[in-house]
C-alpha cells in the first residue's frame, strides 16, 4: 500500500491573519498538499492529487492552547459546522480549521461583528500577561538597579553584583525580546482592527490581511528582535574576555526556546485533556526555570575561571604594567616597562590563568644591539635581588642578571652574551604549584636547572604531608 | 446587562428566535431560518452556536433536551416578549412608511 508522502513547513500566522492562512492552505492544496495538523510554528501536510479545496479558518475563543484534543465546547462547535457542510481538519490554540465538503457550504461566521470581537478577545487573552506585567517588571528592575547606588551602565560592574542580579539581567533580556515582539504584534493588530471597525460601520465585510502582506509583515515583526539583539551586542562589546557574557545571555534563551518547542510539540501529540496539559506545562515550566538557573550559575563559574593569554608583543606595555605590575615598585621590576629601544623581540608570551588561584607566566626574549645591551644589563644590576631560590633550582644555564623569588614563584633575567640576548621569565602562583605548564612556552635552556613548580612538585608534596599530619588523628 | 443587549434584534437574531417558537435542535436551526426567510437570511453554524449560547445565558431561550451533543432549544416567555416588541416596532415602521412609499414600490 502506498503511504502518502508527508511534508512539514514552517509558518507563523497571527490570530488576525485567518485570511492569509486560508489562502496559504488553499495554495498548498493546489500544489497537492492537504493539511493534516498544525502547531504554533509548523504545518503538517499529506500528499494528495492537486485540487481545489475551500478552507475556513476560524477563531474559537473557547478553545485553548492547552487543549491537545478538542474540548467539549469545541466539539459542539465542530458538530454545528459539520451540519453546515464543513469538515473539521484540526485545531491548535484558538485556530480551528475546516474544509468544505460541498461547493455551497454556508460560511461559518455570518456576523462580521462577532468575528472581529472573537479575534480581539483572543488577542487580549494571548497578550494580556506580557503587556501588563512587563512594564511593571521593567520599572521594578530599574528601581532596584538605581537603589543599589550604582548608576553607571557599565556591564562589567554588573558582574560585581551578586549571582541573583546577573540572573535577573538574563531573564530581563529574555523578556525584552518577548516584549519587543509582542508590542510589534499588538500594534499591527490594533491598526488592522481600527480599519475593520471602520469598514463594519460602513456595512462592509471584514478584509483580512492577504498572504502576500503576511510575508511582508513577517520581516517587520522580526525587526524589533534583531534591533534588541544588536543593541545587546553593542552594549556588551564582546572582546577577548567578553564572549562568555554573550554566551551567558544567548545560551539560556536558546535553551528556553528549544525546550518550549519540544514541549509543545510532544504535548500536542500526546492527546491528553486540558487539565493534565496545564499541570504538565506548569511543572515543565518550573523545571525549565530550574535548568536555566543551573546553566546560568554554571556559566558564571566558567566565567570566573578566567584565562587571558597573548603572544602579541604589541600588547606588552598594557599586559605588564597595567595587568601585572600595578603597584609594584620600580626597584623590583625586573621586566622592562616597555620594549627597550634598539631591541628585537624574538619571543613573547603572557598568560594569566585562574582556575582557583591566580597563576601568571610571562616570558620575554629580546635581542639587543651592543649599546642597549649594556644599558639594560646596568639597569638590572641595580635591582635588589634575593637569591632564595626554591623549587629544586640548582642554578641557571646562562648568566643571571637579576632575580627575585619566594614560595610563590620566581622572576629573573638571564643574559645569553653570545647571542646578545636577554631572557626575562616570571612564573608566579599560589599554594606551591602552578596550573600553567611553562615548559610548553619557555625553551628548557632558559629555565632554571632542576626547577619544578608543576602540580605534584616536591615542595607541594612536602606541604601536603604537613597538612595531612595536622589533620591525622593524634 | 442582558436586557439592553437585545433592544433591537438583528435580522438573523429575529429569525432564530422565530424558529425557536417551536422546539428545535440547534443544528436544524440553520435550515429553519433559511426556510422561514425564503432563503434570504443565511446564518452560519459558528454564528448560530455563539448566538444560542448568548440567548441561553440571557434567558431568551432554554435548553429542553440534551442527548450527548444533540441539544434542543425552545424560546422562553421573555424571548416571546422580545419578539413581540420587535414585531410591533416593524409594524409601526411599516404603517408609518406605507402611505409615503407605497406608490414607489
Amino acid at each position: 500500500m502506498n503511504v502518502p508522502k508527508r511534508l512539514r513547513k514552517l509558518a507563523l500566522f497571527q490570530l488576525y491573519e485567518c485570511g492569509a492562512m486560508k489562502d496559504y492552505l488553499e495554495e498548498m492544496a493546489l500544489k497537492g498538499w492537504k493539511l493534516t495538523s498544525f502547531s504554533r510554528l509548523f504545518f503538517y501536510f499529506e500528499q494528495i492529487e492537486p485540487q481545489i479545496l475551500i478552507y475556513s479558518v476560524e477563531i474559537f475563543s473557547k478553545a485553548s492552547i492547552n487543549d491537545s484534543v478538542p474540548a467539549s465546547h469545541t466539539s459542539e462547535y465542530i458538530e454545528y459546522c459539520r451540519a453546515a457542510g464543513w469538515d473539521f481538519v484540526y485545531n491548535s490554540g484558538q485556530f480551528v480549521v475546516f474544509v468544505a465538503t460541498s461547493e455551497n457550504a454556508t460560511p461559518i461566521e455570518t456576523e462580521e461583528d462577532a468575528r472581529l470581537k472573537a479575534i480581539t478577545k483572543a488577542i487580549i487573552k494571548q497578550n494580556a500577561g506580557t503587556i501588563v506585567l512587563t512594564p511593571i517588571w521593567i520599572v521594578l528592575a530599574v528601581m532596584e538597579y538605581m537603589m543599589n547606588a550604582n548608576l553607571s551602565l557599565d556591564i562589567s560592574s554588573l558582574l560585581l553584583l551578586t549571582n541573583i542580579s546577573i540572573l535577573e539581567a538574563v531573564i530581563f533580556f529574555i523578556w525584552l525580546f518577548l516584549f519587543a515582539g509582542t508590542l510589534c504584534q499588538v500594534s499591527i493588530f490594533l491598526i488592522w482592527a481600527a480599519k475593520q471597525k471602520h469598514r463594519l460601520s460602513e456595512n462592509k465585510p471584514l478584509q483580512f490581511i492577504s498572504l502576500k502582506k503576511h510575508y511582508q509583515l513577517m520581516a517587520i515583526r522580526l525587526m524589533p528582535i534583531v534591533v534588541v539583539a544588536l543593541a545587546l551586542l553593542i552594549i556588551i562589546k564582546p572582546e577577548e574576555g567578553g564572549w562568555y557574557i554573550v554566551a551567558f545571555v544567548v545560551g539560556p534563551i536558546l535553551l528556553l526556546a528549544i525546550a518550549l518547542f519540544l514541549f509543545s510539540h510532544f504535548l500536542s501529540k500526546a492527546g491528553l485533556n486540558r487539565r493534565i496539559n496545564i499541570i504538565i506545562s506548569v511543572a515543565g515550566g518550573i523545571a525549565i526555570v530550574i535548568a536555566v538557573i543551573i546553566v546560568s550559575i554554571g556559566a558564571l563559574f566558567a566565567a570566573m575561571t578566567d584565562r587571558e593569554y597573548s603572544s602579541n608583543v604589541d600588547k606588552y606595555d598594557t599586559l605588564l604594567v597595567e595587568n601585572y605590575y600595578g603597584n609594584v615598585a620600580n626597584t623590583y621590576r625586573i621586566f622592562p616597562d616597555s620594549i627597550p629601544e634598539g631591541t628585537i623581540p624574538e619571543d613573547f608570551y603572557y598568560e594569566y590563568y585562574n582556575p582557583w588561584d591566580a597563576c601568571f607566566l610571562i616570558y620575554l626574549n629580546l635581542e639587543f644591539d651592543a649599546g642597549s645591551l649594556e644599558k639594560e644589563t646596568a639597569r638590572l644590576g641595580e635591582i635588589v635581588s634575593n637569591e632564595d631560590i626554591n623549587y629544586g633550582t640548582t642554578g641557571f644555564r646562562h648568566t643571571l642578571l637579576a632575580t627575585r623569588s619566594s614560595t610563590e614563584g620566581i622572576v629573573y633575567a638571564i643574559a645569553d652574551e653570545e647571542e646578545k640576548r636577554i631572557v626575562y621569565v616570571l612564573i608566579q602562583f599560589y599554594n606551591y604549584f602552578t596550573d600553567i605548564n611553562y615548559t610548553k612556552h619557555i625553551p628548557e635552556e632558559y629555565l632554571p636547572i632542576g626547577f619544578n613548580a608543576l602540580p605534584g612538585n616536591d615542595m607541594r608534596k612536602a606541604f601536603d604531608e604537613i597538612a595531612d599530619m595536622e589533620l591525622a588523628p593524634q | 446587562m442582558p436586557r439592553e443587549q437585545f433592544q433591537t434584534l438583528s435580522e438573523p437574531m429575529y429569525y432564530v428566535l422565530l424558529a425557536l417558537m417551536n422546539e428545535c435542535c440547534g443544528i436544524d436551526i440553520m435550515n429553519k431560518v433559511s426556510e422561514l426567510s425564503g432563503g434570504r437570511i443565511v446564518v452560519g453554524p459558528g454564528t448560530v452556536y455563539a448566538m444560542l449560547d448568548k440567548f441561553v445565558k440571557s434567558g431568551v431561550i432554554w435548553m429542553t433536551m440534551c442527548e450527548g451533543r444533540k441539544k434542543t432549544y425552545l424560546i422562553t416567555d421573555y424571548g416571546v416578549e422580545l419578539l413581540k416588541t420587535e414585531f410591533s416596532r416593524i409594524q409601526t415602521l411599516y404603517s408609518d412608511s406605507k402611505e409615503i412609499l407605497e406608490g414607489l414600490l
